[in-house]
């Protein structure tokens, strides 16, 4: 089932040792001066339940972290993707690049930009290459989207300069 | 009987008739979209329902995740890629079937047996459900409780071969339900100044990116803008009765075997598929056939998984409790429409209780009629490569996660949970108990919470509760059970000797 057990171990180790070191620096910061009271012990139960789960899951992440240093060197099988492949991780980091670019950009540019530009990079870089009809979903997907959340479903979506410089937003 | 004519008089509305009509529509859709599913299906729909009265809005999200699951079995049939993972198992027979150029008659044998299957387990529901609730009304904070860390641990537990790992993703989706305002003393947790994290987070943002933009993220790894190519003649038929009744042994077996595993917690529609697909291979007269387009074969996971979607309704409407992700995000969807589940809507919401079980048998058989009449319209659907079809995901993702408080922050939160929950994906962690712990994180705290409140601070005294001692019994027998299955197997072979 595992193609590419030592790239799995591997994901697993920087899974554990990610989550354990978030999870202690998380707990570390439940024992500063905002949650702490003498004189009212529900300021402190405010974090007894984060507190319990932050410990477990650095205990959690010390029994991964063990067994992967100690045990059988078999490592639970994640996706089964081709870790050699770097034009996937190339194309993977781009996709996720796009994406983040165009949640930061609705506020300024509006949805149905941002989704345009959006649409067509990913559709590009995912492999699509038939532009004429890539360019046409991408200009009609987020016009319909709109046109459903904004004017059916009476909606409020993120209008930015696009419906500034006409001057409906 | 009032209540009956009143939830059916809910709907039989024109909203409520086209509620169901596009809830089994686009469910069916969205569930043959390879690596979409029926969280994203339900995540997608919620938007929608903003617009529309509670009531057709909860029509519209049952017929979406009944019909979702079902929608899988059609890419499994035509193109040999099941649509959700809980179709895994129809492939082994339909796809042989499609090669064969029987696909007409496998989309028919799966569109009958995932009806039956659902009906059956909603008449389970319909049975089940009030009777649980009855039994739950006793339970106080610390029953429930308990009753959480049950069924945490059990999904957990059933993780695909790591329990370790499923007990992490559950904890940070219970993690992450504490951020934010505390409930009961007001103060702020986790939020560093930052104004927005003091609302929290909220459910659909983090299921979206989890499951929705990781698989955008994914298939940009895989790469593809092929188009994909069907094996043999695409259309509908069904079986005759006297086919159906050679073969009632099979759909009733799988049915119940579906039912039952969907009311467990966590263990789910793909196990319930399985489980059933072995059992027809042992039982079925044609087990010889399994592998090579065997119908029995088709029957027997479609029947279970079908049946699945009932049974995890039992624990999800009588005690709130999620039995999967599905059930998860349509906990957080009912509530958002301002309806609690647990044991309180049985006595609470009788009208609404009935139109969601009318509401399920409906949709059930509307599945019939959207299979029998669209399956040309999804082999065309089908053939849009997956590097259209995901920027489109993506688009819809975003606008799921920003329409449920029009909140910026929701959005980033969304394209970060994609990020994790890729990783997540790729070190072999399960991604259901992740939603269903952020579910469970607020009735998880105040259960402890109000309990040492009860108690005077003493934990220990939660054992003079006689349900909470079974609860952890049952927890601890799972914790342990490698252990001791593997000592009874040795006892048994030393015997054996």
């Amino acid at each position: 089932m595992d193609q590419h057990p030592k790239a799995n171990i591997h994901s697993e180790r920087i899974a554990g040792t990610v989550v354990g070191l978030v999870a202690a620096v998380l707990l570390f910061t439940t024992f500063n001066g905002n949650y702490f009271t003498l004189d009212d012990p529900d300021e402190v139960r405010t974090v007894l339940v984060p507190r319990i789960l932050l410990l477990l899951l650095i205990l959690f992440s010390l029994i991964l972290l063990a067994r992967n240093a100690f045990g059988d060197g078999k490592a639970t099988a994640g996706e089964v993707v081709n870790w050699t492949d770097g034009a996937g991780w190339t194309r993977m980091a781009a996709t996720v690049v796009i994406t983040a670019a165009v949640a930061a950009s609705l506020k300024f540019v509006g949805l149905y930009l941002a989704m345009v530009a959006g649409i067509f990079l990913i559709g590009a870089v995912i492999g699509f290459r038939r532009w004429i009809i890539l360019g046409f979903v991408s200009f009609v997907a987020p016009a319909l989207a709109w046109y459903v959340i904004v004017e059916i479903a009476e909606l409020t979506l993120p209008g930015g300069a696009l419906l500034k410089l006409t001057g409906l937003g | 009987m009032s209540s009956l004519i009143e939830s059916l008089s809910l709907i039989f509305t024109i909203q409520g008739l086209l509620a169901l009509f596009l809830g089994v529509t686009l469910g069916t859709f969205v569930g043959a979209m390879p690596g979409l599913g029926t969280v994203v299906a339900l995540a997608m729909m919620l938007p929608l329902t903003f617009a529309i009265d509670s009531g057709p809005a909860i029509v519209l999200l049952l017929s979406v995740y009944v019909s979702s699951v079902y929608g899988g079995s059609i890419s499994a049939i035509l193109i040999n890629v099941p649509g959700t993972p809980q179709s895994a198992a129809t492939v082994l027979d339909g796809y042989p079937m499609t090669r064969e150029g029987r696909a007409d008659l496998a989309l028919g044998w799966t569109t009958g047996a995932s009806v039956f299957g659902g009906i059956f387990s909603v008449i389970i529901l319909v049975v089940a459900a009030p009777t649980l609730a009855k039994v739950a009304v006793n339970f106080g904070s610390i029953e429930i409780l308990a009753l959480i860390i049950f069924s945490m641990t059990t999904i957990a537990w059933v993780s695909k071969g790591n329990t370790i790992k499923g007990l992490m993703a559950a904890c940070l989706g219970l993690f992450l339900s504490t951020v934010g305002q505390d409930n009961f003393t007001g103060s702020a947790r986790f939020d560093y100044g930052y104004f927005p994290l003091t609302g929290g987070f909220h459910v659909i943002p983090i299921l979206v990116g989890v499951f929705a933009l990781s698989e955008v993220f994914h298939q940009a790894f895989v790469g593809s803008g092929s188009r994909i190519e069907f094996a043999g003649k695409v259309g509908f038929t069904f079986p005759s009765l006297g086919e159906w009744m050679t073969r009632k042994k099979q759909l009733l077996r799988a049915s119940v075997i579906g039912s039952f595993i969907g009311v467990l917690p966590g263990v789910g529609a793909v196990t319930a598929a399985f489980v059933s697909y072995a059992d027809g291979k042992r039982s079925s007269p044609n087990s010889e056939k399994f592998g090579t387009g065997e119908p029995d074969g088709v029957i027997a996971s479609e029947a279970s998984n079908n049946a699945v979607t009932g049974g995890a309704l039992v624990p999800t409407l009588a005690l709130g409790i999620p039995g999967d992700g599905g059930t998860a995000v349509l906990i957080g969807a009912l509530i958002i429409h301002g309806v609690t589940p647990g044991v309180r809507l049985y006595i609470d919401e009788p009208v609404l209780v009935n139109m969601i079980f009318m509401a399920l048998l409906l949709a059930n058989v509307l599945m019939l009629f959207v299979g029998a009449f669209s399956a040309q319209i999804f082999t065309r659907i089908l053939k849009m490569p997956a590097s259209i079809l995901m920027p489109i995901v993506m688009m819809l993702s975003m606008i799921g996660a920003f329409t449920v408080r029009g909140s910026m922050l929701d959005v980033y939160v969304a394209v970060l949970a994609g990020v994790v929950g890729l990783f997540m994906r790729y070190s072999g962690f399960q991604l259901a108990p992740i939603v269903i712990g952020y579910v469970l994180g607020q009735p998880f705290e105040e259960g402890l919470r109000r309990g040492l409140l009860l108690t005077g601070d003493q934990p220990w005294r939660f054992f003079e509760s006689p349900i909470f001692c079974l609860f952890i019994g049952l927890t601890v027998l799972v914790l342990t059970s490698p252990a001791w299955t593997k000592l009874l197997a040795r006892k048994a072979s030393q015997n054996a000797q």
